[in-house]
């Protein structure tokens, strides 16, 4: 896949919503909603992001837009940073003065041997992450995002459109914003866009309300193509819509990336329409990617012990399939991304974690060739 | 008591919705019947009339809908033709619900607690052998003969709190609720969502039901908590000896649970039969359709999905034959016209397709009915 361009590249994403702040504004409670991920997609490609809900796929597709603020880490896109986070060095360093003053209150006032200790030890940490808050401010500066390259398309397609607006306002307001076209030719255009997705030119002059479901959907499609956009975000393009609907749908965004050589970030929690759309998928738990590999291959043989009882769990319509395959089931419930743990996000239901698992990390390293699983026993557990 | 085989029977049920639009008919006169011990699953696309079907027979449709038509026959009795007041003594006792939400369809503002008693309260009374042993303390002889003369007639005392509350925790302990005890006292808030769809089973049960309706129990879960769902109805049904009717729009859920299907479309029913004939055996064009719209990707291959093209018909005015008419590619000119009865094809299946019917020309894939059902 070496000779495949990377379009845009995730390197240390991190979202945190600080949820609870004192009056001082002191940070009480941190919401790590995405926690340091990291993957690329490639040009043409569809890569899609499956999780369960709280598990931080649309956060990190909104960081990634730009709708939310990044925290940390950096987007290039097509080689150009696009964004860089630098608040999570900034609530690092005040995270560590204040432990340096509780430590320090802990102290004998007159024990000045022990204070200067404790004093320096905190200085070089200190200001280690100032430098690196600086280098990440002077990033942010330079990072230059081109609205018009990242487009997306959302899950609700009762509230993702104005009311108030008509359809041809809603699908040229990207096409004045950013100067396209002019005079007539912006109308040309809309109507162009509509008979791409399937809707007729009469529907122009309409306002949102007097379409479908699956119609307002096709409307939201339009508006995000209208600009040329590389990459669309598809945050559950479908979940919201029937299920004979969102066949229609699917099908269109495959002819859509065939004809325009988009490339897709797929986010959903269906995961045989996953499957179905997506070249490469990542799975996310409470922030953290778990495993990312071609859909083929994830779906043939999971190697994470996440993956492995997620796809389980996704009863076939078939019967006798249903029947046949065991369950890998999953005691208990995700955990709170509230103040997680350290160690692996999956070790409190994991039935292979020891103790490991509890206090260290899992990084996400290339087991197979194209496979990254972050899992201490991967090789143990999958006899690799 | 006799046992009847069929627990429920519905009989040309109408149930329609008086907007200020004009009637909106929701459910366009269903009919099927319903063997005890079995799950049953009705699959439909929104607005298909399957939540409004089981809300008729709780009998909970709210103005200004309205029951226009039709028997609702539970265990010999028509719960159509009953009243409110005797309604809900059915309501919780021997038929009950589980709702989609359930972060709506608990009350926020009492505990657990309080609700699961409220309903047992309301329906359960102590047995006959528990109330002759209290008859039986009784000092006063006249008073004792008074109170045996009761338990005769079939007439016990109602469960008090104490008894309740170890009846609700029994049951909360059933669906899989850790410490119950201390659990109990918590607010709808505290549970997270597995949690509460547990809770609202649980209250659901607690009065032991002949009938429960699961109206998509599980959509609002993820699937690894909807998989455990799914385990403990199964177990449940085991244990119990209840009969469920799940209603969803996902055919995975339907495979996985259920041994008897009924597709519905635009209020009507389209097709009826065990869950090998729908899904192995499809008669139906809709269902058919429905089967192609899902992706069944085999390791290595791709194949384009076969979407049903068009959406779903307008409940005020729906079409004047098959509801499906417009969407389906085999239409013919009766199918516009008037709607299909359901046509035999099997002892277990009928399907309302006109290309079931003998004079209807040849197409492949579509089996040739004796008759109507």
């Amino acid at each position: 896949m070496s000779e495949r361009q990377v379009l845009i590249s995730v390197r240390n994403l991190k979202k945190y919503f600080y949820v609870k702040r004192s009056f001082f504004g002191k940070i009480q409670k941190t919401l790590t909603a995405v926690d340091d991920i990291s993957f690329d997609i490639y040009k043409g490609e569809t890569f899609g992001l499956v999780g369960e809900s709280g598990c931080g796929k649309t956060s990190a597709g909104r960081t990634i837009i730009g709708l939310y603020d990044n925290t940390g880490g950096e987007i290039f896109f097509e080689n150009k940073l696009i964004s860089a986070g630098s608040e999570g060095f900034k609530v690092k360093m005040q995270f560590l003065r204040d432990q340096m003053k509780s430590e320090l209150k802990a102290v004998l006032k007159d024990n000045f041997e022990e204070i200067a200790r404790i004093k320096e030890q905190y200085e070089v940490v200190i200001k280690d992450e100032e430098s690196k808050y600086h280098d990440a401010l002077k990033k942010q500066r330079n990072a230059k995002r081109n609205p018009r390259d990242i487009q997306m398309i959302f899950q609700d397609p009762y509230t993702s459109l104005n009311p108030r607006m008509t359809v041809a306002e809603i699908i040229s307001e990207g096409i004045k914003t950013h100067k396209l076209l002019e005079g007539d030719q912006i109308m040309e255009r809309v109507y162009h866009l509509l008979e791409t997705v399937g809707l007729k030119r009469e529907h122009a002059s309409r306002y949102p309300h007097e379409f479908s479901g699956g119609q307002r959907q096709r409307i939201g499609i339009a508006r995000s193509l209208a600009v040329d956009p590389k990459l669309i975000i598809c945050d559950e393009p479908i979940s919201a819509l029937d299920v004979s609907i969102q066949a229609q749908v699917v099908n269109m965004l495959e002819d859509l990336q065939n004809e325009f050589g988009l490339t897709y970030l797929f986010i959903a929690h269906d995961l045989s329409m996953v499957k179905h759309i997506s070249d490469r998928i990542g799975v996310m738990y409470l922030g953290k990617l778990m495993e990312i590999a071609s859909s083929d291959d994830l779906y043939d043989k999971p190697l994470h012990p996440y993956t492995q009882s997620l796809l389980s769990s996704i009863p076939l319509p078939d019967p006798e399939a249903n029947k046949k395959s065991k369950r890998i089931k999953l005691e208990g419930e995700v955990t709170s991304p509230i103040n997680p743990k350290p160690g692996c996000r999956f070790a409190t239901r994991c039935k292979y974690a020891k103790d490991v698992c509890k206090t260290q990390n899992a990084e996400l390293v290339e087991v197979l060739p194209n496979r990254f699983v972050s899992c201490h026993f991967v090789k143990e557990i999958n006899n690799l | 008591m006799i046992v009847r085989e069929n627990i429920l029977e519905v009989k040309n049920l109408k149930t329609s919705f008086f907007t200020h639009l004009g009637e909106v008919k929701a459910v366009r006169d269903i009919s099927f019947s319903l063997k005890r011990g079995g799950i049953l699953g009705i699959v439909g696309e929104s607005g298909s009339g399957k939540s409004v079907s089981s809300l008729s027979i709780m009998r909970l449709i709210e103005s200004p809908g309205r029951i226009i038509g039709g028997e609702i026959i539970f265990d010999g009795v028509d719960l159509a033709k009953l009243s409110e007041n005797e309604m809900s003594d059915y309501r919780g006792s021997e038929l009950s619900m589980i709702f989609q939400d359930p972060m709506t369809s608990l009350n926020p503002v009492f505990t657990i607690k309080n609700q699961m008693i409220e309903v047992i309260r309301r329906h359960v009374r102590i047995t006959k052998e528990q109330a002759l042993k209290e008859a039986n303390n009784i000092e006063k002889p006249e008073e004792k003969e008074k109170a045996l003369k009761r338990i005769e007639k079939g007439l016990t005392r109602r469960v008090n709190k104490k008894e309740a509350l170890e009846r609700a925790i029994s049951f909360l302990k059933l669906v899989g609720i850790p410490e119950p005890e201390t659990r109990i006292n918590e607010y709808p808030h505290q549970f997270s969502g597995g949690m509460r769809q547990r809770a609202l089973i649980a209250m659901a049960l607690s009065c032991e039901p002949k009938l429960v309706i699961a109206d998509e129990p599980t959509t609002a879960l993820d699937v690894t908590i909807q998989a455990q769902i799914l385990d403990l109805l199964k177990r449940i049904k085991k244990e119990l000896d209840t009969t469920i009717i799940f209603i969803t729009h996902d055919l995975g859920v339907i495979a996985e649970i259920c041994q008897d299907v009924i597709v519905m479309y635009g209020g009507m029913i389209m097709e009826k039969g065990s869950v090998n004939d729908i899904f192995y055996r499809p008669q139906h064009p809709y269902t058919k359709g429905l089967h192609q719209s899902i992706p069944k990707d085999v390791v290595g291959q791709k194949s384009r999905l076969v979407p049903i093209e068009g959406s779903p018909p307008d409940l005020l005015n729906p079409p004047k034959g098959c509801p499906f008419s417009p969407r389906c590619k085999y239409a013919m000119d009766i199918c516009l016209e008037e709607a299909a009865p359901l046509f035999k094809i099997t002892d277990t299946q009928t399907s309302a397709c006109w290309l079931q019917h003998v004079d209807a020309p040849d197409v492949k894939g579509f089996t040739k009915s004796g008759g109507v059902e």
